[in-house]
Order: C-alpha cells, then sequence, then structure tokens
C-alpha cells in the first residue's frame, strides 16, 4: 500500500514507484502565480479576494500535505495526528472571532 | 483496535495474542509528526495574535492608533516576495527528489538534491534578511513605524495609490491644521494643489480636538495625533513621552516645527502598530524554522558522505523532509496572510 | 510599548545575565563531572534509563514543593496575622521592619502557584510517575527516545534558574499572578516577571519533549498482546494527557513569547492602544489585553486537565489493587479521559466571564463547560461502582485514592457552580475559586501522587515505606486539608478576594480574621504533617522493610512483573506477553483472587479467549 511495500515488492533491481513530484511542483507554481495576481485583480472586492486566496492555500496545503509529506500512502493515524492542528485552530479562530465581532 | 483471531486459531495450544504494536512507520518518524502538531500549534498561536489585532486594527484607530498597514509606510513587495515564495517550492521539490533518489539507491543524486535543497533555504533566509534590514532602514521595525517626512510618505502612497492627495497625507500625519492662516508666501489654493512643504504645514496652527465632547474628528481612523508615538527608552536615552514630543512641537515658534519634528525623527520617535510586532514575529519565527532546516538538512548531507543512507536506510531523509515540507506549509499560509490579504 | 518613567521596557541585560551566567556555570559542571566521575554521571545525572530519569524528576518535585509550600505558608501568615514577619522568608526577601509590603505578597502568591503547577505538580504527574510506571505498564525496556528523555528532565534546569532567579534581581520580582495578565505583567513589573516568562517558557520545552516521547512510547512500544483496550488506565491518562500537552502547550510558548517581546524589544502585543497607565496614555497601539487572556487560557485550561487526569488514572489503577475488584466500566473510563481532554479545548473562555469578553461567547463557554460534568460523573460513578461491594484493604495508597475520589466530587460540584456565569460574576477572583482549584488539585491530584508514592515505592525502591507512618500522615493532611480549604468556600462566597494582601482594609471583610486566623494554623499543620513524609519516605529508602517478591500488591499490570527494583537500562528478564486487560481482581475460585496480565491463559473459560479483558471470569479449575 505504501510506497516502502512497492519497492520492497519490486525488489533491488529496479526504480521504486514515486508519486509525480514534478506534477505537483507545477500546480504549486501555478497556484503561487494566481494567487500574486488576485488581490491585484479583486482590489475593489475585499471578501471575494480573501475567499479565494484561503481557498488556494488551502488547496496548496493539501497538495505539500498528501504528496509531499506523503500522507496520501500512509498510515491513517498519520493524517489524524496531522489534521488535529487544523480542527484545534478552527476552535481557537472561532472563539476569537466571537469575541471580537 | 482488538482482533480476535482465537477462532481461527484451533490447532494452537494458546489463544491468539492481538497485536497492533507495529505500525509500519518509525518511531523517529512518528515522532516528527506529533512534534510538526506541536510546532504547528506555535504558529496557530502566533496567527491567532496576527488575526486579532489585525481585525483590531480599525477600531483601535479611533483611540489614536493606526490602521493596519497605514499608505504611508513603506508598501510590502509582492513580486519579490512571491520569488522567493517560489524559491521555498523549488527546495520543497529538490527535498522529495532527494528522498526519492535515496529511495532508488542513488547517494549522488541524494546529496545533490539535499545540497539544492540547503542552497534554497539559505536563499530564502537570506532574502528574508535583507527585506528586514530594508524595513528597518524604512523605519519599520518591532516597535513600530518611525513616522516618515511628508515626502517619503507620499512616495510610500503614491505606489499602492495613485491618487494619494498630498493634504489629506499632511492631515493624517500632522493632524488636522487651520488652512485659514497660511503662513507668509504661501495661499489656501496652494496648499490644496500640494504645492506645499512638510515646513509649511506644521508653521499652520492645529486644530484641537476633544473627543471627550464628541468632537468627530478625532475619530477619523489613520490619524496619527501627537500625543501617539513616542521615543523609546534605550540605555543613552531616556524615554520621551508622547506628550512631551507634542508640547515640544507646538510650542516652537511655526517655523521651526519641522526642525523639532526633524530632531524628533532623528531620535527615532515611533508610532506602535500591532502590523510592525507581528510582522517580526511570525517572518522571524519562521525564518528562524528555515535556519534551523537548513541546519539540519547540513547534518544529513554530511552523514550521507560517511555512507550513512541506503535504499533500505531512508528514513532519515524522509524525517527531514517531513520537517522541510512543513516550514514550506507554513509558509503558504503565512504568504497569503501578511503579504497577500491586503 | 512606552511608559510612565520609572518603569523601565528595556531590561537591564547586566541583570538578565544572572541566570544565563547560572545555567552556563551549570552546563560547566556538568562537563566537569562527565570526566572526573564518569559511571556516578551516567548513573545518577545524565542518565538515559527511565527509571532513574522518574526518580529524577520526583527528587526535583517533591524538593520544590517544599519551597512552594513555604511561599504558601507566607501567604497564608499574611492573611491569618496581618503584619506579622514571616519566619526565614522576611529576611531573605529583605522586606521592612512593617511586615509583608504588597509587592511581596503578589511575589508569594504567584511564585507559589506558579512553582506548585510548573515544578511540582505537572513534573510529579508526568515527569515522575509517566517515566517511571508507563514503560513498566507496556512491557518495554525503555522509552523511545532515552535522550530526549534525559534532555526533558534537564531543561527543567533552564526553568529552576530562572523563576530562581525572579526571586533574587531588583525590582519587585514575578508579581502578575501565574495567569501573567497584562498589562500588570508586561507594562508594570520588573525584570522578574521577565525571567518568570523565561522560566514558563523551558518548562514548555520540557513538556513537549516529554509528551512526543510517552506518545510515541505507548504507540509503538508495547508489548505483544498489550492491545489499546489492555492498557492500565495509568497508561491512559499519560497518553491523552501528552496529546493535551503536545497541542495546548506550544500555544503558551508563543504567548510568552509575544509577552517577552512586549518586555523586551517593545512590542506591542498586549497594550492596547489608548490605555492610560497612571498619568499618561499609551502611545500607539495594536495591542489587545484581552488576546492574552484568550492564548494563556487556551493552553491553561487543557493544562488543569494535564494536572488531573494522569492522576485519575493513577487513582483507579490503586483502587482496583487496594479493593481487590475490576474496575468498573473500563471503555467508559477511557472514554470519558478522552471526552474531557477535547472538552478541555473549548471551554477557555469559562476563566474569562468577567474580563469583558462578548457576553454570547460567555454562554457558549458556559454550556461547554458544564457539558464536561457529563465524562467527570462517568467517571466518579466509575470510581464508586468499583468500591460498591468491593473488599477493602485499608493500604495508604488505597486511602488516598478514596480522599482522590471524595475530594475530586467536592472540587467537581464547586466547579459546576463557577461555570455559570451568573454565579461567576459574584464568587469571580474569590476565595471561593481558590477553594475549588486546591480542592482539585491539591485534594484530589495531591492525594493520588501520595498514593502513588506509597504504591509505586517498593518498586522504585525495593523497600516499603512505613505503614504506621503513612497512615498518621495520610490522616493528619487529611484533616488538616479540611481544615484549610474548606473555610475558604464560606468566606469566599462572603466576598474575600483572592490576592489581597490586606483583604481587613475593607470594612465588610474585618470580621472573617478569626477563620483566617484558624484557617492559617490549619495550613501550618498541614505542612508540619508532611514532615512525616519526608522522614518517611528517606528513612524507607534506606531502612524501611525490604520488599523481596515482585508483586507485593497482588496487582494485575506489568510493572509487577519486573524484579524488585527492576535493573538499570531492561526492566523485564524477558519481554512478557499480555494476555488479558489489567483488572482481572476478585475472581472466585483458583489459587489467587486476581489474574496478571502476563499469567498464561488458564483454560477455556479465561477472558483473554473472549475478548472482553475487563470482565472478571470465574476460572475453571
Amino acid at each position: 500500500m505504501t510506497h516502502h511495500d512497492d519497492h520492497a515488492a519490486e525488489g533491488h533491481g529496479g526504480h521504486a514507484h514515486h508519486p509525480p513530484y514534478m506534477k505537483i511542483f507545477a500546480w504549486l507554481s501555478a497556484l503561487t502565480i494566481i494567487e500574486i495576481f488576485v488581490p491585484f485583480v479583486f482590489h475593489a472586492n475585499k471578501a471575494i479576494a480573501i475567499t479565494i486566496l484561503v481557498a488556494i492555500a488551502i488547496w496548496k496545503m493539501n497538495l505539500i500535505l498528501r504528496y509531499f509529506m506523503h500522507l496520501k500512502f500512509d498510515a491513517l493515524v498519520l493524517g489524524l495526528i496531522a489534521a488535529t492542528p487544523g480542527l484545534l485552530a478552527l476552535i481557537m479562530a472561532s472563539g476569537l472571532l466571537m469575541d471580537w465581532n | 483496535m482488538a482482533h480476535d483471531h482465537a477462532a481461527h486459531g484451533g490447532h494452537h495450544a494458546l489463544p491468539h495474542i492481538p497485536s497492533e504494536g507495529n505500525f509500519d512507520f518509525t518511531n523517529g518518524k512518528f515522532a516528527m509528526w506529533l512534534f510538526l502538531i506541536s510546532d504547528a500549534m506555535a504558529f496557530i498561536g502566533f496567527l491567532g495574535a496576527y488575526m486579532v489585532l489585525r481585525m483590531t486594527a480599525l477600531s483601535s484607530a479611533v483611540d489614536g492608533g493606526l490602521p493596519w498597514q497605514p499608505t504611508w509606510m513603506l508598501p510590502m513587495d509582492l513580486i519579490l516576495t512571491g520569488i522567493n515564495t517560489f524559491v521555498l517550492i523549488c527546495s520543497s521539490v529538490t527535498m522529495v527528489k532527494a528522498l526519492a533518489a535515496i529511495q532508488d539507491g542513488n547517494v549522488q543524486k541524494l546529496r545533490l538534491f539535499l545540497a539544492g535543497t540547503m542552497l534554497g533555504g539559505a536563499a530564502f533566509v537570506g532574502f528574508q534578511v535583507w527585506e528586514w534590514n530594508h524595513f528597518i532602514h524604512a523605519g519599520i521595525t518591532m516597535q513600530g513605524l518611525v513616522v516618515p517626512s511628508l515626502d517619503e510618505a507620499m512616495e510610500n502612497a503614491l505606489k499602492v495609490d495613485q491618487h494619494a492627495n498630498k493634504l489629506a497625507m499632511a492631515k493624517t500625519l500632522f493632524g488636522g491644521r487651520d488652512l485659514k492662516q497660511p503662513p507668509e508666501g504661501k495661499t489656501l489654493a496652494d496648499f490644496e494643489s500640494g504645492k506645499f512643504s512638510e515646513a509649511d504645514y506644521l508653521a499652520l496652527p492645529l486644530i484641537m480636538v476633544d473627543p471627550e465632547k464628541g468632537d468627530k474628528r478625532a475619530a477619523q481612523p489613520g490619524v496619527i495625533h501627537h500625543n501617539t508615538y513616542a521615543v523609546a527608552p534605550t540605555k543613552k536615552q531616556p524615554l520621551i513621552q508622547p506628550r512631551e514630543l507634542q508640547a515640544e512641537i507646538e510650542d516652537a515658534e511655526p517655523g521651526d516645527r519641522a526642525a523639532v519634528l526633524e530632531k524628533h525623527r532623528s531620535l527615532r520617535a515611533k508610532v506602535t502598530s500591532g502590523f510592525s510586532s507581528t510582522f517580526f514575529v511570525l517572518t522571524g519565527f519562521h525564518g528562524f524554522h528555515v535556519f534551523i532546516g537548513v541546519i539540519y538538512l547540513g547534518i544529513i548531507l554530511l552523514r550521507s558522505f560517511k555512507g550513512a543512507y541506503s535504499r533500505e536506510n531512508s528514513s532519515s531523509v524522509e524525517i527531514v523532509g517531513l520537517y522541510w515540507h512543513f516550514v514550506d506549509l507554513v509558509w503558504v499560509l503565512l504568504f497569503m496572510v501578511i503579504y497577500l490579504i491586503l | 510599548m512606552f511608559l510612565l518613567e520609572g518603569t523601565s521596557v528595556t531590561t537591564d541585560f547586566s541583570v538578565t545575565l544572572l541566570p544565563w551566567k547560572l545555567i552556563l556555570g551549570l552546563a560547566a559542571i556538568m562537563a566537569i563531572l562527565r570526566f572526573a566521575v564518569p559511571s556516578f554521571y551516567r548513573k545518577y545525572l545524565w542518565s538515559h534509563d527511565h527509571k532513574m530519569i522518574g526518580k529524577q524528576f520526583m527528587l526535583s518535585g517533591l524538593l520544590w514543593a517544599v519551597v512552594g509550600g513555604a511561599l504558601a505558608l507566607a501567604v497564608r501568615q499574611q492573611l491569618g496575622f496581618p503584619g506579622s514577619k514571616v519566619p526565614i522568608i522576611h529576611d531573605l526577601m529583605k522586606w521592612p521592619d512593617s511586615g509583608m509590603p504588597g509587592e511581596g505578597y503578589n511575589v508569594m502568591f504567584t511564585m507559589h502557584a506558579s512553582i506548585m503547577i510548573f515544578f511540582v505538580i505537572i513534573p510529579l504527574l508526568v515527569g515522575a510517575f509517566g517515566n517511571f510506571v508507563v514503560p513498566l505498564q507496556i512491557g518495554a525496556q525503555d522509552m523511545a527516545f532515552p535522550f530526549l528523555n534525559a534532555l526533558s528532565f534537564w531543561l527543567m534546569w533552564p526553568a529552576f534558574i530562572f523563576m530562581g532567579c525572579a526571586f533574587v534581581v531588583p525590582g519587585d520580582g514575578a508579581g502578575g499572578g501565574w495567569t501573567g495578565y497584562p498589562p500588570l505583567a508586561n507594562m508594570a513589573l520588573g525584570d522578574g516577571q521577565t525571567l518568570w516568562c523565561m522560566g514558563v517558557w523551558f518548562v514548555g520545552w520540557s513538556s513537549i519533549c516529554g509528551a512526543v516521547n510517552y506518545i510515541t512510547t505507548i504507540v509503538k512500544m508495547r508489548a505483544k498482546g498489550l492491545t489499546f483496550f489492555r492498557l492500565p488506565l495509568t497508561v491512559w491518562s499519560i497518553f491523552i494527557t501528552s496529546i493535551l500537552v503536545l497541542c495546548a502547550t506550544p500555544v503558551l510558548g508563543s504567548a510568552v513569547t509575544m509577552m517577552i517581546a512586549d518586555r523586551t524589544l517593545g512590542s506591542s502585543f498586549f497594550v492596547a492602544a489608548g490605555r492610560w497607565v497612571g498619568n499618561d496614555q499609551v502611545a500607539g497601539g495594536g495591542g489587545q489585553s484581552i488576546l492574552w487572556q484568550h492564548l494563556f487560557w487556551f493552553y491553561s485550561h487543557p493544562a488543569v486537565y494535564i494536572m488531573v487526569l494522569p492522576a485519575m488514572g493513577m487513582v483507579s489503577d490503586m483502587m482496583a489493587a487496594g479493593v481487590r475488584k475490576s474496575i468498573f466500566g473500563y471503555r467508559p473510563m477511557v472514554y470519558s479521559m478522552a471526552g474531557i481532554a477535547f472538552l478541555g479545548f473549548i471551554v477557555w473562555g469559562h476563566h474569562m466571564f468577567q474580563s469583558g469578553m462578548n457576553p454570547a461567547l460567555g454562554r457558549t463557554f458556559m454550556i461547554a463547560t458544564m457539558m464536561i460534568a457529563l465524562p467527570s460523573a462517568v467517571k466518579t460513578f466509575n470510581w464508586l461502582g468499583t468500591l460498591y461491594r468491593s473488599q477493602m484493604k485499608f493500604d495508604v495508597h488505597t486511602l488516598c485514592a478514596l480522599a482522590f475520589v471524595s475530594m475530586w466530587i467536592i472540587g467537581g460540584l464547586s466547579g459546576i457552580f463557577m461555570a455559570a456565569t451568573p454565579v461567576d460574576i459574584q464568587i469571580h477572583d474569590t476565595y471561593a475559586i481558590v477553594a475549588h482549584i486546591h480542592y482539585v488539585v491539591f485534594g484530589a491530584t495531591l492525594f493520588a501522587v501520595f498514593g502513588g508514592i506509597y504504591y509505586w515505592f517498593p518498586k522504585m525502591f525495593g523497600r516499603f515505606m512505613d505503614k504506621k507512618l503513612g497512615m498518621a500522615h495520610f490522616f493528619l493532611t487529611f484533616i488538616f486539608f479540611q481544615g484549610t480549604f474548606f473555610p475558604m468556600h464560606i468566606v469566599g462566597s462572603r466576598g474575600m478576594l483572592r490576592r489581597t494582601q490586606d483583604p481587613y482594609w475593607y470594612g465588610d471583610l474585618q470580621g472573617m480574621l478569626p477563620i483566617n486566623k484558624f484557617m492559617t494554623i490549619c495550613a501550618f499543620l498541614l505542612g508540619g504533617a508532611q514532615i512525616i513524609l519526608a522522614i518517611n519516605f528517606f528513612w524507607s529508602m534506606y531502612k524501611g522493610k525490604k520488599c523481596e517478591e515482585r508483586n507485593p500488591w497482588k496487582a494485575n499490570s506489568l510493572e509487577w512483573n519486573t524484579p524488585t527494583p527492576p535493573v538499570d537500562h531492561g526492566n523485564f528478564d524477558l519481554i512478557p506477553q499480555v494476555y488479558r486487560g489489567p483488572y482481572e481482581y476478585g475472581l472466585p475460585d483458583g489459587p489467587t483472587d486476581h489474574l496478571t496480565q502476563f499469567d498464561p491463559p488458564v483454560g477455556k473459560g479465561d477472558a483473554a479467549k473472549h475478548g472482553a479483558p475487563n470482565q472478571a471470569t470465574p476460572r475453571h479449575a
């Protein structure tokens, strides 16, 4: 299931299967370029700009977590560990937002 | 979870021993993940502070504070930081390539890519140092923002807003002043068309505002009241209180006020700012992580020369990779909240 | 952040260099010992053995408890006998002849709480018992990362030095309360407060290193057959506590970092714009004082569960062994601990009802807080269910477990009162709060710590603690504990404020002097009772009755399968196989009334076969 298993199965000769790193790299670069233009394009409407920026950032973090940090190929428990700070950040943010709005 | 395979183990003398102690990750990898969530929580603490301070920046302006990033402040350079972000992404890719190389048993490529990753990280830190230096020279420090001269302020404001108005800027920086009593040689029209200097404006009498009596002018966001900046105490220099600075300016002869203000600037009198506090702490904390990451990568690189890694033994490379990608991950977030959400 | 004349924000670095010099000195001494007496150094100082590190934590925790206790007595003396000279401390702190000054009183209660929480309770529970017991109970030879383990103890030393130096640097010392609220803590106090922040920062690092280690050890290194739901509750509680430490402590770390930046670098995180201090308005702005409270309690509310969950686990183990009965509802015990841990993250605002926080948020936090009563009640009733119709053996640790449960009920009930916003408006910042926290942290947790010491002492040192002295210590502590802290409920609901140097300055509190005198006398006797523990502890270490057998309490978990005491590095002769859960007590027939986790299966009816690890099943001959 993991790429370790894959390459154990392949033995010592061939190359292991690796996630499509260059494809992810292209995605990340493209998203970064789009990101930089967002504040200029949506200068008038801050809400739309922020929504798009947050969506792109979450997308980028998802790519990094799943492919570069191998969560897609790892045990579920590591994914759960990685999700914990996200949950706690939501809790903290909702508390803080409620207090100041 | 407890698997009960007792029913299948008919020929065993002992009941089946359920065991789940062997998840297929190493102790080190698991511990790195745990450390990373801990680290993430530290960043979340800083980001929570950033969010609150930013949300409240405008309302605190009512009390004599500042908007988050005043237009007279040196604007942040989005394109340069975007390039820097790209550098960090590249270093992330070289990191996964390094891991892929050692998983294929290619130590040469591992070293090459590790060195590339270090180079990317070092370039990133280098740019951050340059940016900090640039900011500090432009008067943005952790203690706050040095009030610029009117010309500098206009120069900065024109970078973000082509229609910036000099008279409005002067009002923001030096308080509302009575244009009906212009100094000699200047007319009301000169002020309105922007043909005046800082000294000319400061020579005008101050309109005293009293928020206690419901004077709405006191509540204009972005207006620096003179009682809001101060000279920070150092070993050689005692603290100068806001009211002393204000009194010094207003008590001077109209023509000398600009010189007094220049003296305050040379003492680096500042207005405090949530933006500058959080900017330096967040980018500093992240930059420190990158710095530590470069050293960590260097240790791994050195050990690779001692033949520590092979196809079967690549766990350490994977662990340093986790740390490195986490640093990249955090930057995705910081880049968005600090630089992109304007 | 800019202030009045006279209060400087720029730290005088020649003063704050003192702790760094001491830390360097300590490192130098360690380096010398490393080469002068290498075997002593390896065995007792930089030991990588989890049992020795546990003992190091225990010794340092107990020694700091003496300091923290002395500070508490100083506070009590001021409240019971205002203006009198506190012995020793008065001279050490160089107070004037007129008695304890207000600033001195602030330092006393601040450092009492800080030391008790950061240096005593958390290190004793997680550091000492966690270290000693967890690897033994999961059948591991050591922790996953022995070096990290040693590091987590030695990271406490910079914290010890910083907090200790907070007393001696010029200025008023750290007097911001253990909560360190701004603007007092970042604008008005001297260098001592900066050192306090540094101390907290290092304690945080120590805790995080420990937590990473515990979680990895528990997840990866359990003996064969020891599934998660066969773990003793002590291990479960340390596991859940470590998750709390891991997720909550860094937030305090970042908050304290911002506080240090405010104090030394002049940033303005917690300085509100337009705030007046003295006669001057604070310049500029952008800061939020209440932000500190949010971040602080985001850590410190989970931290109160860090301070009690391990005690709950230990008490469950001691109680089951002491009353010879299976823990009633093992899985609900685990789930309720997890529930408490999760709820601990969404209730921080109940410390801030009076802070001017959004009232709608107050209601949210009130309801969430009251929900904590549910898992807590599940645990309480499960303990009562365990006790019901049990065959109790009155060992000291059993009594301590009983004290834990009863004090937990009292402290828990007063907690529910405080969770309600309207009630909290009345009793906020009064001695009712002080009573509540001491019922939970002293009455519950510290009794569990005492019980843990009596229970695991034979395994630690190979000798029993004296039972008669233990009984005397227990009963005296219990009685004087009630005398000290129960009246606080009364004076608190009557309106006596905490953190007030001389409450009798208020006319309507003058009548409370006699009851305060009573509390103070009880507090001194309570402190005196601990001398019995100290004598018993050190006497028994060398002269106590030798423990010849491996399993003196006839308990079930794996630590009782090791030699007494376990040998250095490597606990088990042979890593045991585990066949069942840890609470198979009170079995009706057979040679013993219990089945340990490592006893081989005894036949068809053995629980192991049914995958029902926690119900005692009759054994077939």
